[in-house]
């Protein structure tokens, strides 16, 4: 299964940067799931997957729009940007 | 005498290389939301010398609020935030022309906006923030939108294109989250089955116990969260996987209610690096000049790490808001089934829910979301140009548009 690098942003960069296997044929959304549980980010939050200034949409076959966008995994990273999903 | 008075009261301003006072004096903002951000972002503006400011917000004073809207006494509880909010500013400013606006921000009539040169948000409804994010596109005014929960928050500059003087055309909110996400109580709507094994779940079995007892309510009284409180202690006690817990009415109201965790800390420095980029902003409006809008528009605060971190934002050529080209058309990031219901979803309609028909020949192109999401649209016949039926149910009601479906361009 391969393995991306992952940077959540707001945390060190010893603690943000984690590398993370991802099925070639899950979507966005699915890769979205292993990345909150990895990083147990609150069911609160809502979590956009940014690479080179693109948000990934949901249903995009994930490994397919990296290879889209040149993904290098010796030097790339996919940033994770959580913010509050909505509340009172 | 009034002139020398506003002199002394900006002294220290005119030392800022480019600062010009006149320009805020003749600037109008409007803060939508006067809770924890939109307290902070209304003293900042103020007190910097903003000309007229517009305050909405439909929600009344709780004491939950005094923590962190510095604005608000104990003595205001029960009174509209936005009213006792410009209160506030007429006696820290009297300079500033301040309007209160008590209800939503969508009520508002359009005129109000006209003469605005831009809109700050502090929502805490993504949906609402979607709304003012795309209303402000639509109007060409600058938008500032700002979040804040826990120890994090985060800002973002929204310029839609012909703003003069401040920058080039920016992303905005719905490039950046395509698909709003769900808001509202999401604990209370589950349940639990069997036996509860955390607080939450006792409070969650305690809220089923009221319900059965006292019929659903949209809004629970001090009393109900009290009786709900001694309710999820019973359910402590009936479970084998809990001790015997007690909660408090503010404890239940936070999880049933949604509320969000919120320190006036991390509020008061996302207010004011969105507050700064408002000054700047008006003075670009203005032909003056303090600095550019940020660049990248998006930054990022963590106050656990003491860590800003900007983050890049492209345009996202099919955006629902921003990148709708006329009308009825529906730009496609891309040629897919997914595509498709990607975009679909982010015209606020659920895609899962609907059927798509070509509009010609009624034949269907996606029943209820079923279907291989990597599937060419041209192998079910859809061409760019074609027009697309989506049939839809809301409130049980049988509904449907139709959008002419385009190929995003860039």
């Amino acid at each position: 299964m391969p393995e991306y690098t992952f940077r959540m942003m707001g945390l060190p960069p010893k603690q943000g940067t984690k590398k993370i296997a991802i099925p070639a044929k899950a979507t966005c959304g699915d890769a979205k799931k292993l990345v909150r549980r990895q990083y147990k980010i609150s069911d609160r939050l809502v979590i956009q997957l940014v690479f080179k200034g693109h948000p990934i949409r949901d249903r995009e076959v994930f490994s397919k729009f990296l290879d889209k966008m040149k993904y290098n995994a010796k030097k790339d990273t996919i940033t994770v940007i959580s913010q509050q999903a909505g509340g009172r | 005498m009034a002139e020398e008075t506003e002199a002394f009261r900006y002294a220290r301003h005119l030392l800022l290389e480019g600062w010009d006072q006149e320009a805020l004096r003749n600037s109008s903002v409007m803060v939508v939301g006067v809770g924890a951000l939109g307290c902070e972002i209304a003293k900042n503006l103020a007190l910097a010398g903003v000309g007229t400011m517009h305050l909405v917000d439909m929600d009344i004073i709780e004491m939950s609020n005094l923590s962190r809207q510095l604005l608000f006494r104990e003595s205001d509880t029960g009174r509209y935030k936005a009213a006792v909010a410009a209160e506030w500013i007429a006696n820290a400013n009297p300079d500033v022309e301040v309007i209160p606006h008590e209800g939503k921000f969508q009520d508002l009539p359009i005129e109000v906006y006209e003469d605005l040169d831009l809109i700050l948000g502090g929502l805490d409804s993504f949906e609402a923030r979607f709304q003012l994010n795309e209303l402000a596109w639509r109007l060409g005014k600058v938008y500032i939108d700002s979040a804040a929960t826990g120890f994090k928050g985060n800002v973002q500059v929204i310029v839609p294109p012909g703003v003069e003087n401040v920058a080039e055309r920016t992303a905005c909110l719905k490039c950046f989250y395509p698909i709003p996400p769900a808001d509202g109580a999401a604990a209370a709507a589950c349940t639990v089955p069997g036996h509860a094994r955390t607080r939450d779940h006792c409070i969650i079995k305690g809220e089923e116990a009221f319900i059965k007892a006292h019929g659903k309510r949209e809004e629970y009284s001090v009393e109900d969260l009290e009786i709900i409180a001694g309710l999820a202690h019973d359910a402590s006690v009936d479970s084998p996987h809990t001790d015997e817990w007690t909660f408090t009415a503010p404890e239940v109201e936070n999880l049933l209610m949604n509320k969000l965790p919120s320190v006036i800390t991390v509020n008061a420095v996302v207010a004011s690096l969105q507050s700064h980029e408002a000054l700047k902003v008006l003075h670009r409006i203005k032909g003056r000049d303090i600095g550019p809008p940020m660049d990248p528009t998006y930054i990022e605060y963590s106050s656990q790490y003491g860590i800003l971190t900007p983050v890049e934002i492209e345009i996202d050529p099919a955006c629902q808001s921003c990148s709708r080209t006329a009308g009825d058309e529906l730009p496609l990031a891309s040629w897919t089934l997914g595509g498709l219901l990607d975009a679909i979803d982010g015209m606020g309609v659920p895609a899962e829910k609907a059927l798509i028909t070509r509009t010609s020949d009624g034949a269907v192109v996606s029943n209820f979301g079923k279907g291989d999401v990597e599937a060419d649209l041209a192998g079910v016949g859809v061409r760019s140009g074609d027009g697309l039926r989506i049939s839809y149910k809301v409130d049980g009601e049988r509904t449907s548009i139709e959008v002419t479906v385009k190929e995003g361009e860039g």
